[in-house]
């Protein structure tokens, strides 16, 4: 067992101290703004960055429990030695928690350090019970909560983010268990946790707080029993939040049925090792629709033949995303039906609001899912050895990809939604959203290649490029004088225009951020090209993408 | 004379400070059949890479039917067929698709011979890539790497991975349908039972050096072990192209090129000895592992057994 615990250790120190380090430079970011602006409101935005940073560590560390000896090719290894495999797996998974649970529990350790010694101040919690949620007090107008409360509140926080990362990786652990590559339980991880992220709203939204069923519901879904509320001034943001009343009795009868999910890893960790003894992918492919091969295509030119390859490809991936949306979009109209319009009609007009956001997530998927199969060492090697040029190859395969996304996702969306009612600020089709988002989804898109390019592994370079878009904006946000440069805070002015005193592209610094966001979109293309050219070329990882045999 | 079809002079390479390669000369007639043989990682693979342009070599040059793959690759690999060891191809493909989607990328792709190979082959044509097995793959790989009738083919360790039946049941097809066809064939591998039913010549390649090439008739006729006494063998000089020596109680068995020269001179010194014929399995692994250090001093009277 020591030595169990020993090579686990090994395994994840890395992602112990890059995690850490996130997490410290989380709260260390939060304290600072929270020193600049004075908004009293520290802990929301520790707590918001935190389950942002449960979120992707769940479903890095979920993707090396189920599958990382699959990749590794390590797994018969394991299984030959004189251990139960159950052990093994429980080690793992055991291991992952921890990575995850420290740096969080680190950060904040250093927020309520700087919280007891008065470094920073904690409004009260924000009450929605007494007088409804409608009649909350603002979080300026709220006294200062005592040194006990905001320990409390941090304590609360922490918990639930703990607690909700550790669901998503356990139940992400779980399915990947039957799933064949990392890549598929990154995907899979990232619809749960939106999925996730959705759910846990579920009982905060309405005009209602019902403590009871936010306590049955927090069993469950953990990271359901707090909520954050985003709001903007003219100098900055700040997260104002709520807890669950029963939060700590919530988060106690969640512990056994966590270790009810987590000892179903374990049984199954065990069994799936015995079905898939087959080399695993290492690439991430949807299955597509079995119709094409029986169309004898004439594929008279080297690039139609390209092209044809490329759309196959990417055409049914942005499908995928855009079914993804308009479910989306179907479980909002569900959750708060509106009124007056039918439902075809309200879907219509809904539709923009969950694609500009799916679409941003879909684009990193198609980026790095479509180049992750031909920068496989197998495939890779059968691509290479065709009389393709480096050139033809890339450039065909990025802008059918690219294709996909914009015309498949925004494209679809454009016409479904151009003459739904535009009721609400978010309803409906804009000319801001067409200005705005297929730039965005292009940057999101090239980003997603770029890292794919640079880290060779799918999961990896999708992450990579949602959060260098998410550090991006969350460092324009900072500071008063950039804030109004955030992509999301051109387009809210510009669709605040629009539907008002009608839309002007010069203006909102329109020209300037979107113009360097598609100029970075090209840059990111180009560096792309050259690192993904090189067979020898060493990976950020430090491995050559070259296999071993010479 | 036979025109080089494919030409290395003095390559080398290097990943970061391992070499790989070191001053690598290779010569290839047109219509012969090559082995490259040597263990893994001996350099093999990197040397095809380098051949196809696929990575460029720190220094020499390199010529492929008088292209040059450094500066023309593309166009090289659309007259070169090419199997890559363990490679994989579009598993959501058919073989019809792949077929129809590589067409034209090759000017000579010849669509009725590469139906005939799925055919002769048996691989099912409507079958998605990833449900075949280990065996059609690399059959379907052979078919792709022949159907547009090159003059040069590449096969990297095509076998690596099959079952012994199924390297035989490949082999058998490989000689069918390529040796006929007159074509110049790089054959790697490392395991030599596979090679010596297909090659006409062989080069064996040990720690990034070639250490040996000749026709495999050449090569069995000039390496022989020789059986000899102890005493007989301290009364001569060690042979120039000594490879192996073995001790076998008072008798000693040595492995070595340029056999024919030494058989003279010890028959002209009268001794007793006998001559063994060697497979080219045995004649490979006394270029590799082969050890010469056992060969007796003149100060050894005892007799030492291994």
């Amino acid at each position: 067992m020591k030595n169990l615990i020993w090579k686990q250790w090994q395994e994840s120190k890395n992602h112990l101290w890059i995690f850490s380090a996130w997490m410290i430079l989380v709260v260390c970011y939060a304290i600072a703004y929270e020193l600049g602006h004075k908004y009293r409101a520290v802990i929301g935005s520790f707590s918001s960055l935190a389950m942002l940073y449960a979120t992707v560590a769940a479903i890095v560390l979920a993707a090396r429990a189920s599958q990382g000896e699959q990749t590794d090719g390590t797994l018969s290894f394991t299984t030959s030695l004189p251990v139960s495999i159950r052990r093994v797996a429980t080690v793992r998974i055991v291991g992952a928690i921890m990575t995850l649970a420290i740096p969080v529990v680190l950060a904040s350790l250093i927020l309520a350090a700087s919280l007891a010694f008065g470094l920073v101040e904690q409004a009260e919690l924000r009450d929605s019970l007494t007088n409804g949620p409608a009649n909350y007090v603002q979080i300026h107008l709220r006294p200062v909560g005592s040194v006990a409360i905001s320990l409390e509140q941090v304590a609360s926080v922490t918990a639930i983010t703990i607690m909700g990362g550790i669901e998503l990786l356990l139940i992400l652990s779980l399915c990947g268990c039957w799933m064949r590559n990392q890549a598929q339980v990154g995907f899979l991880g990232a619809v749960m946790a939106l999925c996730f992220l959705i759910a846990a709203g579920l009982l905060w939204f309405g005009m209602e707080r019902w403590p009871l069923w936010e306590f049955l519901y927090g069993i469950v879904l953990p990271q359901s029993l707090s909520i954050h509320w985003s709001y903007q001034d003219a100098t900055g943001g700040y997260q104002d939040y709520e807890l669950a009343t029963y939060r700590w009795l919530s988060l106690g009868l969640a512990v056994p049925f966590l270790a009810f999910i987590a000892g179903s890893y374990i049984l199954q960790y065990g069994r799936s090792i015995a079905k898939f003894r087959q080399p695993m992918l290492l690439y991430l492919r949807f299955p597509t629709p079995s119709l094409f091969p029986r169309l004898a295509i004439p594929l008279p030119t080297r690039w139609i033949a390209l092209v044809w390859l490329e759309l196959r490809q990417s055409i049914p991936l942005a499908c995928y995303g855009l079914l993804f949306a308009s479910l989306m979009t179907i479980a909002d109209q569900i959750l708060e039906p509106g009124v007056g319009n039918d439902f075809a009609t309200t879907f219509r007009s809904e539709l923009p609001h969950s694609v500009f956001f799916v679409g941003m997530l879909w684009a990193v998927v198609v980026g790095s899912s479509l180049f992750s199969s031909d920068l496989a060492s197998k495939l890779g090697a059968f691509r290479r050895s065709r009389p393709i040029s480096h050139a033809m190859w890339f450039w065909n395969k990025f802008f059918a990809g690219l294709i996909a996304v914009l015309l498949v996702l925004d494209g679809v969306t454009i016409l479904v939604s151009w003459s739904a009612p535009r009721t609400g600020m978010s309803n409906g089709m804009s000319y801001a959203y067409i200005a705005c988002f297929p730039i965005i989804h292009a940057l999101m898109y090239s980003l997603a290649v770029l890292g794919m390019c640079l880290f060779r592994q799918p999961l990896v370079g999708g992450i990579a490029a949602i959060l260098s878009y998410a550090i991006a904006t969350m460092a324009v946000e900072s500071f008063p004088g950039t804030m109004q440069l955030e992509p999301m805070a051109i387009y809210s002015n510009l669709l605040s225009a629009e539907r008002s005193i009608g839309i002007d592209f010069r203006r909102h610094a329109y020209p300037f951020v979107f113009g360097l966001l598609a100029a970075m979109a090209v840059v990111c293309a180009a560096v792309a090209f050259h690192v993904a050219k090189p067979l020898q070329r060493r990976s950020p990882l430090g491995r050559y993408d070259l296999s071993a045999k010479h | 004379m036979n025109a080089t079809a494919i030409q290395m002079d003095h390559v080398a390479k290097s990943f970061s400070s391992k070499q790989v390669l070191n001053d690598v000369s290779l010569s290839i007639p047109a219509g012969q059949t090559l082995a490259l043989l040597g263990r893994n990682g001996a350099g093999k693979s990197t040397t095809i890479r380098i051949l196809l342009g696929l990575i460029p070599a720190d220094s020499g040059t390199v010529r492929i039917g008088g292209i040059d793959p450094a500066v023309n690759s593309t166009k090289l690999l659309s007259q070169v067929g090419y199997l890559a060891e363990d490679q994989s191809m579009y598993p959501w493909m058919t073989p019809m698709e792949l077929c129809r989607f590589l067409a034209p990328f090759y000017p000579t792709w010849d669509m009725a011979l590469a139906h005939d190979y799925l055919e002769r082959f048996e691989i099912p044509r409507s079958t998605k890539i990833s449900r075949l097995s280990k065996g059609q793959s690399v059959k379907l790989g052979l078919g792709l790497a022949l159907a547009h009738r090159p003059g040069i083919v590449v096969l990297d360790d095509p076998a690596m991975g099959l079952d012994p039946i199924a390297r035989k049941e490949f082999n058998r097809d490989l000689v069918e349908h390529l040796q006929v066809s007159g074509a110049t064939v790089l054959y790697s591998s490392h395991l030599l039972d596979e090679v010596e039913a297909v090659a006409d010549a062989v080069a064996i390649l040990d720690c990034g050096r070639i250490v040996r090439t000749g026709s495999t008739e050449a090569i069995r006729e000039e390496v022989k072990q020789i059986l000899l006494p102890m005493d007989f063998a301290i009364a001569n000089q060690k042979p120039d192209g000594l490879l192996d020596v073995r001790r076998f109680d008072d008798r000693l068995a040595i492995t070595t090129d340029k056999a024919m020269d030494y058989i003279h001179k010890l028959s002209a010194n009268g001794g007793r000895f006998d001559v063994v014929d060697l497979r080219l399995d045995e004649i490979f692994e006394a270029f590799v592992i082969g050890r010469t250090q056992d060969w007796p001093s003149q100060s050894i009277q005892g007799v030492v057994s291994v």
